[in-house]
């Protein structure tokens, strides 16, 4: 195993004084892909939203650790600028911003210089085709108007674009018709490579379709209780949770 | 001369408490110093279709801004500019009209008149800038007729120190199919007084404005833009977004006044306002005045801070609070920035506001 690119140890995350995640660990190392699985409201989503540093969220012990730097008490800013990248679920609208602009902005925050208009341009109008979107929308203001479709595209434009070394996708395939799925995997698979990671949450195997899946984690009672390869997730599809939480208690997971 | 007439009165009075009747009296026209108010540092460019009239054309008169009558009428006596423009013809071009404030010419005090003929089509645009550490004033008038079927467009931006004061009167007259638009940016100044009138007396006549505001430290912003309807299917638009940071005081009045004989008469107004600061006092007073029953009239306004979620979303993509700042006040300030005629003047806006917002903080 290569140096691991994100180590998160013993971790516990709260909202409004409720304690979500408790006793998490999570290892991932460049080229990797992890999918995690559980049930709804198991804290999916607290997790990728803790590493992305929420501030809704406190983290209440343990650590998070990205690229050999310790950054359990640092910003989401400074975290997307360290390489962090989290696909939302459900992606802001803001009025008043183009989407290429915003993507400019973002992409100049990150690199640390802004880049140029018609190299950006062009690289936008490559990635954007082959996300199989529209080119108007990149004048259009930011996922306003946008379909649900069209912002989960946004947001796979944004990850090509930001370039990051582990990108967590939350649900990104939620609501998709399966074309757009099959697209949107499309976009993962161009962004993946053997320096960057991934950690998808889902509940869909479809987009996991061509992606070589290293680890699927099922997070239930706070933490990962059961860890195993690609073959849980159609298990999972088929079957279900309850073997598998019932196996991972039996076994003191 | 004094003034003894409240400026940017309410035209319908209400609670003394609610301090919106009128502008403060700290924010008051400033007495004309005995040795006058000297030269001014001004010039304009005409565009082809326009041209200068040594004489106020009468159309032009015979109303008031916002300001009030009695201000109106102190700049236009005291005025050490007076340009006076007839339109005509359909044009492509703008005419600039240039005004700077430093240390030898701290004040302007400009009297402005554009008569757009009949269906002419003509752009202004009118630039107020200052050196940066003058205290001086910009106090100006612009009236502005509008024949029947013309279309007439006045940029307003104002981009002072924030040590000036800053006046702003325009009344404006629409004759029928005719259409006046004012594009207004009013970011600078440590007093700033605005008021724009607008009379639709004739059939089918518009009145469009699009505006916005920045205002930070102790500065006192007060708007008073009113839309009078009295001719058959009239149209006024009133859109405002602003800006506000630490302790500023701002109070905004918009009137869309319905009068009899305005049948299909529409008129939208809206405000949009972002605060940075809890010390902030900010005051609204939308009012819709109404003795024509077959009219449409709306307004809707909204104040609050940067949304959490927003700013959270915006960090997600490596922007510190500062560039989420700068981009949320582009968002709000880019609709009215995109109709500015010129790209210079767009980049002069914007490089303004950077400059503001270098020093800006989100506070609780």
């Amino acid at each position: 195993m290569s140096q691991a690119l994100l180590n998160v140890r013993d971790l516990k995350v709260a909202v409004e004084e409720k304690t979500i995640l408790d006793g998490l660990n999570l290892t991932v190392c460049p080229g990797e892909i992890h999918v995690l699985m559980g049930p709804n409201g198991a804290g999916k989503s607290t997790l990728a939203a803790a590493i992305m540093g929420d501030p809704r969220y406190t983290i209440e012990g343990g650590s998070i650790e990205f690229d050999g730097e310790d950054l359990t008490d640092k910003a989401a800013d400074v975290r997307a600028r360290k390489g962090i990248f989290l696909s939302f679920q459900t992606p802001q609208e803001i009025p008043g911003v183009s989407l290429e602009s915003f993507l400019r902005t973002a992409q100049g925050a990150v690199q640390g210089k802004q880049p140029k208009v018609m190299t950006f341009r062009r690289a936008l109008a490559e990635k954007m085709e082959l996300l199989n979107m529209d080119a108007a929308y990149a004048e259009r203001y930011l996922n306003v108007g946008f379909s649900g479709g069209e912002k989960k595209k946004a947001e796979i434009l944004q990850l090509l674009t930001l370039q990051p070394k582990l990108a967590m996708l939350d649900e990104t395939d939620s609501g998709l018709d399966v074309d757009a799925v099959k697209t949107v995997a499309e976009g993962i698979k161009a962004y993946h490579n053997e320096n960057n990671a991934l950690l998808i949450i889902t509940h869909n195997a479809k987009i996991l379709e061509g992606l070589d899946v290293n680890y699927v984690h099922v997070l239930d009672d706070h933490h990962i209780v059961y860890t195993g390869g690609p073959e849980l997730v159609e298990q999972i599809t088929a079957h279900g949770f309850a073997g598998i939480l019932k196996g991972a208690d039996e076994h003191g997971g | 001369m004094n003034t003894t007439e409240l400026l940017n009165a309410l035209p319908v009075t209400t609670w003394n408490h609610l301090r919106v009747n009128g502008a403060p009296k700290e924010a008051n026209l400033p007495e004309r110093p005995e040795s006058g108010w000297g030269e001014t540092n001004t010039a304009y460019e005409l565009s082809d279709g326009v041209r200068c009239t040594a004489v106020l054309p009468q159309e032009c008169t015979g109303e008031y801004s916002g300001l009030g009558k009695e201000a109106d009428l102190r700049i236009h006596t005291e005025a050490n500019f007076s340009r006076f423009f007839l339109a005509e013809g359909v044009s492509e071009g703008i005419t600039y009209l240039r005004e700077k404030l430093d240390a030898q010419h701290p004040n302007a005090v400009t009297h402005t008149a554009i008569h757009a003929k009949s269906g002419s089509k003509v752009t202004f645009v009118q630039i107020i800038q200052s050196d940066p550490e003058v205290e001086g004033l910009s106090a100006s008038l612009t009236q502005i007729a509008a024949e029947p079927g013309a279309d007439v467009t006045l940029v307003q931006l104002q981009l002072l120190s924030g040590k000036s004061k800053r006046y702003n009167g325009v009344s404006v007259k629409v004759a029928r199919d005719a259409r006046v638009k004012i594009v207004r940016a009013e970011l600078g100044g440590n007093i700033v007084v605005t008021g724009a009138r607008a009379m639709l007396g004739k059939t089918a006549g518009a009145f469009d404005l699009s505006a916005i505001y920045y205002g930070d430290g102790d500065s006192i912003l007060d708007f008073n833009d009113v839309a009078v309807h009295t001719g058959r299917d009239t149209h006024s638009e009133m859109h405002t977004a602003g800006v506000l940071a630490d302790r500023c005081r701002k109070t905004l009045r918009g009137t869309i006044d319905f009068r009899r004989g305005a049948v299909h008469a529409v008129g939208h107004e809206s405000e949009d306002v972002l605060l940075f600061s809890p010390e902030v006092r900010h005051r609204a007073a939308p009012l819709i005045l109404c003795t024509e029953e077959n009219v449409e009239g709306q307004h809707a306004a909204s104040a609050g801070r940067l949304d959490e979620n927003v700013l959270y979303y915006l960090a997600s993509r490596g922007l510190d609070p500062q560039q989420a700042m700068r981009l949320m006040v582009d968002a709000r300030f880019a609709p009215v920035v995109d109709q500015i005629p010129d790209k210079v003047l767009r980049d002069l806006v914007r490089a303004s506001l950077e400059r503001r917002l270098e020093h800006a903080q989100i506070l609780g």
